[in-house]
């Protein structure tokens, strides 16, 4: 179950982590 | 090479162009909220749907706002997926009695539907019930459509007079419900008239004439193949994908099959002219496109046909290479559908690619490693509209003509990312490649000693990066090392680039449109056209080159030498 879960968590974070950079990400004109 | 193969290659190249030009058409109505036969049926689902979720689905978004609300759906969307899939075994819908899946298993195949991969490191009939099934096929409609709606964005930022890309979510909606939903439906019925099955009833028992009792693998094929190729998913509902008589039992499903995966892809490409109402722009890159792929297709077509020397000296009859091939699509069957498969990024197979000649291999490779070959849905325009951008700055520095792509000004940041972007993608498939076979997990799983060994790896890495999902089935991909390896490979792959590509969307979004004048270097002909192509395959060359010399080429030469492993 552990281990089922820690491929979950790695997903979700690889996705919060692109989102965060994304809403971090300065310079850009809009 | 028969005058038949030929011949079958110029009727379905004229059936596709044929469609792909309509298809590219309604899809611009269709995010452009033009007036659709389906405005009638659908647009009180996609209303009721928006008002039930509070989703403001008339507000324009930035390049920001865009890429979070696509990375976010994503995310919510692998979640339930994942669970379904971790629950199977105590979740209704599983007829075979089948158990849970391994913890990689789960990781790498919801990592490889997300993104629209369908890279499976399992035998679907003995892994997944058939509601994981469903989950699965669910992420095959709305993760084409995520990788469509962005390209529809990115090219939103050239359109005349916009001031922001669309709106993320009715993009979405709409390609599901416009696109996707209407297609598959359709292209499923007519496969079902050509004899693919479609049940929930579980595997059939058979007794055989020796008394022998043989359990076959069934499940609702026609509606997962409809969209396995229509989304460029490629993920079989049976191991055998394409190649399984279920899945595609003869040479008229085989042609459908084709022309669904190619569809789309080459129809965006003319929903992009509108956009940039330049429809001849839209014919040039789609001419040098097809040039390009009908010119890797012959290299396939005749390698095949060709047959290998060794086995003619060994049999002592010359023949074509039928290993790994079914005799009911025969050479032109099996190399169209191979070329294809790996042009369009589907991943779907009806020969096996690890038995293609060496040649043959090196075109499916190269066509992976150069993601640009038309590319699958959404990702491909992306790609060719990145090779532009530093086709365009690296043209105007040589004549000395000013940077601009349609209207708008290329400078530094859109170069930087464009570049940023383009380099991903060899950086993956061979920083991994190396690790692979610097590893010792990464070298147990490969089965061919010398230089098919390093294409089986290679190619692994290059199907996950392009989110192809074929494979060199010479590898063993179902350890937890090509599992989790792959899967990191397949979501950097997809996300990253994509990611900066609407980062240059939003960056030109802010910019004045600029009419040409004197000093705009036209993109919009033959000559910009080839420079386009000739820097496509410098950089694939120079990039690749080293690898596919120590893999397919390599072994090419040994076969001719005489050498065996």
């Amino acid at each position: 179950m552990a281990e089922d879960l820690l491929g979950l968590l790695g997903i979700v974070l690889f996705f919060l982590m692109l989102i965060w950079a994304v809403a971090r990400w300065g310079g850009a004109k809009e | 090479m028969t005058l038949q193969g030929f011949l079958g290659f110029a009727l379905f190249f004229l059936v596709l162009t044929a469609l792909a030009v309509p298809a590219g058409r309604y899809m611009y109505r269709v995010f452009e909220l033009q007036p659709t036969f389906l405005d009638k049926v659908m647009g009180p689902f996609e209303r009721g749907l928006f008002r039930l979720s509070g989703i403001d689905e008339t507000k324009g978004m930035s390049w920001r706002q865009y890429a979070i609300a696509f990375l976010l759906s994503n995310m919510v969307m692998a979640v339930p997926v994942y669970l379904i899939l971790m629950f199977q075994q105590v979740l209704p819908l599983n007829p075979a009695h089948l158990g849970a899946v391994s913890p990689t298993t789960l990781f790498n195949t919801v990592a490889s539907f997300v993104t629209n991969t369908n890279w499976q490191v399992y035998t679907p009939e003995q892994t997944l019930s058939n509601l994981s099934e469903f989950a699965l096929e669910f992420l095959q409609f709305a993760t084409p459509a995520g990788g469509l709606v962005v390209a529809i964005a990115f090219v939103r930022s050239f359109a005349l007079g916009r001031t922001d890309l669309g709106n993320y979510y009715r993009d979405l909606v709409r390609a599901v419900t416009r696109i996707f939903l209407p297609f598959a439906f359709v292209a499923a019925i007519v496969l079902i008239a050509f004899g693919v099955p479609d049940t929930l009833g579980g595997p059939a028992v058979a007794h055989t004439l020796q008394g022998a009792v043989q359990v076959i693998a069934r499940a609702p094929v026609a509606a997962f193949e409809a969209i396995k190729q229509l989304g460029t998913n490629g993920g079989g509902i049976l191991n055998a994908n394409s190649a399984h008589p279920f899945e595609n039992p003869n040479a008229v499903t085989n042609l459908i099959e084709e022309l669904l995966m190619a569809l789309l892809p080459t129809g965006l490409i003319f929903t992009f002219g509108q956009y940039i109402r330049n429809r001849r722009q839209a014919w040039i890159i789609f001419g040098v496109t097809m040039t390009l792929m009908l010119a890797l297709l012959l290299v396939v077509y005749s390698a095949e046909t060709a047959g290998n020397p060794l086995v003619h000296r060994l049999l002592g009859i010359a023949g074509p290479n039928w290993e790994g091939k079914e005799t009911r699509f025969g050479m032109s069957g099996s190399s169209l559908f191979a070329t294809l498969t790996t042009a369009y990024t589907t991943g779907a197979v009806n020969t096996m690619h690890d038995s293609l000649m060496p040649l043959g291999g090196l075109v499916a490779l190269f066509q992976m490693m150069l993601n640009t070959v038309f590319g699958g849905k959404g990702a491909g325009l992306l790609n060719i509209l990145m090779y532009v951008i530093l086709s365009v700055f690296v043209t105007g520095l040589m004549v000395g003509r000013t940077p601009e792509l349609f209207g708008k000004k290329i400078e530094t940041r859109e170069v930087a990312a464009a570049g940023a972007a383009m380099l991903i993608h060899p950086f993956i498939i061979l920083g991994a490649t190396a690790i692979a076979l610097a590893t010792a997990a990464g070298r147990l799983s490969v089965l061919n000693p010398g230089f098919h060994g390093l294409s089986e790896v290679v190619y692994a890495f290059s199907s996950a990066a392009a989110n192809n999902g074929s494979a060199f089935a010479g590898l063993n991909a179902s350890t937890p090392f090509y599992a989790i390896a792959t899967g990191v490979v397949i979501l950097i792959g997809r996300y990253v680039s994509m990611v900066l590509m609407l980062y240059i969307a939003g960056s030109l979004l802010a910019k004045k449109t600029v009419p040409a004048s004197a000093g705009t270097l036209r993109t919009d002909t033959f000559t910009f056209g080839w420079i386009y192509l000739g820097i496509v395959l410098i950089i694939g060359a120079l990039t690749f080159f080293p690898v596919l010399a120590l893999g397919p080429i390599a072994e090419q030469l040994s076969m001719l030498a005489g050498k065996v492993f």
